[in-house]
């Protein structure tokens, strides 16, 4: 097991009190698996990733309870040193915006080289030469050249590929990467994405990626896991989640995706209302205030996990025993439209 | 552009700025009522006649405007029309190395001292070292000079002059409050004249770091696993220094070429008595020598920044030999 979460919850401390950003999260990845985090916006995703890189923003940010086991060792306690030795070594991470993540007055090559001297104990020269290699593997022409250049004179595109080979650089166990193609054009988005499947096949590496796009899920991971209000509220493999997803907000996401094949009747709807406030969460589900299956024990109670099979699991008391039957309403245009579009790269 | 081009560009741009602040300062001059020999004293008319026509006063302004300007081409900036036999040159000869000497060791205390400072305010953000420099820099910037002067005169001429006197029974002076003859002397004023640079260089640098440290790419520093002094010194303090170089060239200019309160507070022969002696006693040639020279130091000094800025920050880097 290359990375295992427990019940992990993380706070932020501020003037205007507690922020619950993660309420319990637990998970597994192995190696070589490739696994998204879904949700909107302030929901934990980004927190739950710089937990594990131990970059939570100090001193505000606490892990308040729970347990991260890298390599099966707790790092949850770890000292900033013994982060220095994970980061970087184990796990590299991909940022969002490749126009501000490369520091400006260091050249793309050095910016390379620095995790290379640091972990690999290489000299400046060796660092170089290989930083080369890792601009060629992320296919980025001219290398010769380019190795000395500044990131001003990148495009975004080739900004996040250079991004992608400083991740890549010491050879880590798992990649994380955070919203990678939010802020690149659409059809560089879908070229960063099948350069990330591609090394991520090639070198075996375990790639957790964080986004709000289930367009980008569907092309790259294996597993998926929904998340909301600092819970995981839905977790399966593809098939799960896309085809026979459980949770309403699972349901919301996907009728959120624009797609060709929707006719008038099914527009594009997004999910009314905002994410519930971390400063004082509900007692209840999170998603209950913008749930149209809303019953009264879901303002109540936490509902439990559900395990509707090996893989699949469902935080939902729609699942109850004693709940109504509730079909999904992506059926039958969902379950239809997302089969028909099965050979494209996007659902 | 290639780098020489770029510079003797600038050099013409330079040269034409200094001529348009003569010219004004010329005017602007002469309409101060008023002359230079209109003295307390009642001095003939036929001497002050003399005197007229010995420093061509007594021809019309633009026809001493264009022979100031004659001159000026020849590389002669004229007689003090107040300092006996005195060259406006030969004055600036003399004091400027004083108050250059003087300015330099308090821009090195300041600036110098304000960077670390900055850095360190910045990386304890909110906490005892934060106030502690916001407190310095607050004092800084609001207790002027002369007052700061006075203070560690005070200070250290009569206080610590009274403890040793008490203890070892002498007069002897560990650090002068005046005059200008050894290391010991430089200290008091150096640390007068540089104390505001400090303050100001420690609160821009602060700020800069500030802003810096939020950016993304000190995540992307800290997520290869880089020691917290190679993500401050290689990523942090490289780019939070280059608002700060903006400012480095004026305030050399304005402290290397002498301050009037400071010098006349530590009894240093420099050159700021002149700049406010030569307006006060209508030393024409004396007050366009010194607006000329503080004017071109000012304008190289700018140059000198912006092609140093050029060199540490590579998105401005001029393009190798390219149009």
């Amino acid at each position: 097991m290359l990375l295992e979460l427990k019940d992990l919850k993380v706070s932020f401390d501020t003037y205007a009190g507690e922020v619950q950003a993660v309420r319990g999260v637990s998970f597994s990845l192995d190696k070589g698996e490739v696994v998204a985090l879904v949700g909107e916006s302030g929901c934990g995703k980004s927190v739950t990733a710089q937990s594990v890189m131990g970059l939570l923003a100090k001193p505000a940010g606490r892990i308040k309870s729970g347990s991260i086991k890298i390599e099966g060792v707790e790092a949850s306690g770890f000292s900033e040193k013994q982060w220095e030795g994970i980061r970087g070594k184990k796990i590299g991470m991909i940022f969002q915006d490749p126009m501000t993540s490369l520091n400006p007055t260091m050249t793309i090559g050095a910016q390379i080289s620095e995790g290379l001297i640091r972990h690999q104990g290489m000299n400046k020269k060796q660092a170089l030469e290989r930083a080369e290699e890792m601009l060629k593997l992320v296919e980025i022409p001219n290398v010769q050249e380019r190795i000395h250049q500044y990131p001003h004179e990148f495009s975004g595109g080739m900004r996040q590929r250079a991004m992608i080979a400083i991740a890549l650089a010491c050879n880590p166990e798992l990649v994380i990467a955070d919203e990678p193609t939010t802020a690149l054009d659409v059809t560089i988005q879908a070229q960063v994405l099948d350069l990330l499947k591609n090394l991520q096949q090639k070198l075996e590496t375990a790639v957790i990626i964080i986004t709000h796009d289930l367009g980008v899920v569907a092309s790259i991971a294996q597993r998926v896991m929904v998340m909301y209000g600092g819970i995981i509220v839905e977790a399966g493999n593809l098939k799960d989640i896309y085809y026979e997803g459980k949770h309403p907000y699972t349901w919301g996401l996907m009728k959120s995706i624009p797609r060709l094949d929707r006719t008038k009747a099914d527009e594009l709807s997004p999910i009314e209302g905002t994410p519930p406030d971390l400063f004082a969460p509900p007692a209840g589900c999170p998603f209950a205030d913008r749930c149209d299956w809303c019953m009264k024990v879901c303002k109540t109670d936490m509902p439990p996990l559900h395990k509707v099979s090996e893989t699949h699991s469902v935080a939902c008391w729609l699942l109850h025993d004693g709940a109504p039957k509730v079909e999904s309403p992506l059926v039958p245009h969902g379950a239809t439209g997302a089969r028909k579009s099965k050979g494209a790269r996007h659902v | 552009m290639s780098l020489f081009s770029y510079i003797m560009r600038r050099v013409l741009i330079s040269l034409l700025t200094v001529f348009v602040v003569v010219s004004i300062t010329f005017f602007l001059m002469n309409l101060m009522p008023g002359d230079p020999f209109i003295g307390n004293k009642a001095v003939p008319k036929a001497i002050k006649d003399n005197l007229y026509a010995k420093y061509g006063l007594d021809k019309p302004l633009f026809e001493r405007y264009l022979m100031y300007l004659g001159n000026l081409a020849k590389g002669d900036l004229g007689m003090s029309m107040t300092y006996k036999n005195q060259k406006v040159i030969n004055v600036i000869k003399q004091a400027f190395p004083v108050s250059a000497d003087l300015g330099i060791r308090s821009l090195i205390f300041g600036v110098i001292g304000g960077l670390l400072l900055g850095v360190i305010a910045a990386l304890h953000h909110n906490g005892p070292w934060d106030t502690t420099a916001t407190l310095l820099a607050i004092i800084g910037v609001s207790i002027p000079g002369f007052l700061i002067g006075t203070l560690v005169q005070y200070i250290f001429g009569f206080l610590f002059s009274n403890v040793i006197k008490d203890v070892f029974n002498t007069t002897y002076q560990l650090i002068p409050i005046a005059r200008w003859e050894g290391f010991r002397y430089t200290l008091l004023p150096s640390f007068a004249l540089g104390f505001s640079s400090l303050a100001l260089t420690s609160r821009m640098m602060r700020t800069s770091m500030l802003d810096v440290l939020h950016q993304d790419y000190i995540k992307t520093a800290k997520s290869k696993g880089l020691t917290p002094l190679q993500v401050t010194w290689r990523h942090t303090i490289r780019n939070a220094i280059l608002p700060v170089i903006t400012v480095l060239g004026p305030m050399t200019a304005a402290i290397m070429t002498g301050t009037f309160v400071i010098e006349k507070i530590f009894a240093i022969p420099g050159l700021g008595k002149f700049f406010v002696q030569s307006v006060q006693m209508y030393d024409y040639t004396m007050i366009l020598g010194l607006t000329l020279f503080f004017s071109t130091f000012l304008i190289f000094m700018n140059l000198v920044v912006d092609i140093a800025y050029g060199f540490i920050d590579p998105r401005i880097r001029l393009a190798k030999g390219k149009a």
